[in-house]
């Protein structure tokens, strides 16, 4: 189709798709790659001794490990799992909410439609990072929580999205034909009008699996995410800040406790920002500027 | 124009009694003991003990009907009674305006680069669009949007810190400390280099410049990323315009074109995503402190989290609400003033 067409033209795009391909395949071979020890939650990532100070790689450890002796490669690996993991259900759960009170909103129309508006501005109140970590708080640390609050303040930006599309559509014709032979509100809505309006959120939730997984990271680094010794890439940088920012004039001896998680996280949120944009611009070129 | 501002100033306190009842309703979630050091000020009363709990909750009405509680609450709120904050040790309302001139220094630091900085790079690359430098900005915009701050952050203060020595985190250095403590630089504003100016102390301003670098560095560096990606597609958007072509038909100055005609039309969607751009900054504001070890709102916010001081956590957050609301409407106001299209539409 001419979608795909224009998704493997376009020299960004194809960057993207090859890096974000890469982290598929880590993701889905990681028990290969780096098999997990058995009677344990292969997102534990194991220890190799108990001391502080980190190793530098080597042939046991290829890329070494961090404080406290975790094997930052098997974390790398695993932590790819983990963000996929992390950003997909994240993504998928908060648009798909985000959809479901947008368009009924826009459908219906009038003073629903007015307070659902005012619930949204209510929430949108609250900067993202701000309001997980309130409920964070309230709910206690932990992964799940961390994602149920991530998805409790993450609907809205869909909704206002889905709402605007779904105003105009509803405007047409076909819906009016469609009404007069007979279909229900809800046929019309998710069989006619949903289609012709998801192909947006379709853009904006790829975008979004991106900016979610540097949020989770950033909650996870704070220590308000995963726990400690979790194969979750903020969680493993956050080990490395004391190694690589005290020690006076040799901060580079422990390069490899931040570069090797710090690309994984950096080289994810690109990848889905450049497959975002190749969207985006397949859909509207015209939102481009080009 | 008057209706505009009429209506949206009457559907403010909406949101912010909207904002209250959402941040009440997670309150509910707390154990009583919990709640109770939300209502109290005075720490030695929760210290007493669990048998003293009961005569605690009906003291504050905790066993009250649940509207009854919001209500007081809300009044506690409106007197400025936020609750006593455990991880600083001072009541909530005492820790907000102790940490907030930190925080009001490194936003006036930073809001000049970034919105200035922003528009003037998103015009540049709209002008010279597929030159060196447009690619060039466009690259280092998707690179800035996908860069986590605290791991830029991390960057920063290894290269730049532990490295050199240039910039190192925290506000000010030790003997600039002393200083304050010692009384021999008096603080008018909280602002150590308003403070520093007002003081005379040319050591004291150029040491807490020092300590905002790298901060307001960070802090730029990912603002601008969005902001000149939305500059430049508006500016490519309006330099297509017909106008633009007969400005420069006339055989006016592309540099006339451009500043006097173009950028000002530009700049219209941009405000709009000042609103976001503002939450956006206050979450890099508690990224950036925490990581740079400065003392103020962001950095408090996060500790309180951490340590699960809910008083604390809970006040942040409807100050930030209400920080939020307010520029977002002051924003709205703005862009109606500027768009007649928006108000008589």
């Amino acid at each position: 189709m001419k979608v795909l067409k224009k998704l493997v033209t376009n020299p960004l795009s194809i960057v993207g798709l090859v890096i974000l391909l890469g982290f598929i395949v880590v993701a889905l071979l990681a028990p290969v790659l780096a098999p997990p020890k058995a009677n344990q939650s292969p997102y534990r990532i194991p220890r190799d001794g108990w001391m502080a100070e980190p190793q530098p790689p080597s042939s046991e450890h290829p890329f070494g490990t961090t404080e406290g002796q975790y094997d930052i490669y098997y974390g790398v690996v695993w932590g790819t799992r983990t963000a996929f993991r992390i950003g997909i259900t994240l993504v998928v759960v908060a648009s798909s909410i985000g959809v479901l009170i947008g368009s009924f909103s826009a459908y219906f129309g009038g003073w629903f439609d007015e307070i659902v508006m005012r619930i949204t501005d209510v929430f949108f109140a609250f900067p993202y990072l701000v309001a997980a970590m309130v409920v964070t708080t309230i709910l206690g640390k932990g992964l799940d929580r961390m994602m149920f609050s991530l998805i409790l303040f993450g609907w809205m930006p869909t909704a206002r999205l889905i709402r605007s599309q779904i105003l105009v559509l509803k405007e047409k014709t076909y819906v009016e034909a469609i009404r007069a032979l007979g279909g229900g509100h809800l046929r019309i809505l998710f069989r006619h009008i949903l289609p012709n309006a998801i192909f947006p959120v379709i853009v904006q939730a790829t975008m979004a699996v991106g900016f979610m997984i540097v949020l989770a990271a950033t909650l996870s680094f704070f220590g308000l995410g995963a726990e400690p010794g979790y194969a979750d890439w903020g969680q493993m940088i956050s080990r490395a800040r004391n190694w690589v920012v005290m020690p006076p004039g040799t901060p580079f001896k422990y390069w490899f406790t931040i570069v090797f998680p710090g690309a994984a996280l950096l080289l994810f949120s690109l990848s889905w920002n450049l497959v975002g944009d190749a969207f985006r611009d397949i859909y509207d070129p015209r939102l481009r500027g080009r | 124009m008057l209706a505009y501002i009429a209506r949206r100033l009457m559907l403010l306190p909406l949101v912010l009694l909207g904002v209250t009842a959402l941040i009440f309703f997670l309150m509910q979630f707390l154990s009583p003991y919990q709640l109770l050091a939300l209502y109290v000020t005075d720490i030695t009363e929760l210290q007493k003990g669990p048998e003293y709990m009961n005569q605690l909750v009906s003291k504050y009405g905790l066993d009250d009907p649940p509207l009854v509680r919001y209500g007081d609450w809300l009044g506690n709120l409106v007197r400025g009674n936020l609750g006593w904050a455990q991880s600083a040790r001072m009541p909530v309302s005492t820790a907000i305006a102790k940490f907030l001139p930190s925080t009001i220094e490194l936003v006036l630091w930073s809001v000049i680069p970034i919105v200035f900085g922003g528009i003037w790079l998103g015009t540049i690359a709209a002008t010279r669009k597929d030159t060196l430098v447009d690619h060039g900005a466009r690259i280092g915009a998707l690179a800035g949007i996908s860069l986590p701050g605290f791991l830029f952050s991390l960057f920063l203060l290894t290269v730049f810190y532990s490295k050199t020595g240039w910039f190192p985190p925290g506000r000010i250095s030790l003997w600039a400390e002393k200083l304050i403590t010692s009384g021999a630089l008096r603080q008018y504003t909280g602002i150590y280099t308003v403070d520093a100016i007002l003081n005379g102390n040319g050591a004291f301003f150029l040491d807490s410049l020092r300590h905002l670098v790298l901060p307001c560095f960070a802090l730029t560096i990912v603002q601008w990323a969005g902001l000149m990606r939305i500059m430049r597609s508006t500016m490519l958007e309006t330099l297509r315009q017909d106008y633009v072509t007969t400005a420069r038909a006339k055989g006016l100055l592309e540099r006339t074109v451009i500043k006097k005609h173009a950028r000002r039309n530009a700049l219209l969607p941009v405000i709009t995503i000042a609103g976001g751009m503002i939450a956006r900054m206050i979450g890099g504001l508690v990224v950036i402190e925490t990581v740079f070890s400065r003392k103020g709102l962001g950095s408090f916010a996060m500790s309180a989290a951490l340590q699960l001081d809910f008083p604390a956590i809970l006040g942040f957050a409807v100050l930030i609400a209400l920080v939020t609301v307010t520029a977002n409407l002051v924003v709205d106001l703005l862009y109606a003033w500027v768009d007649p299209r928006v108000r008589l539409g």
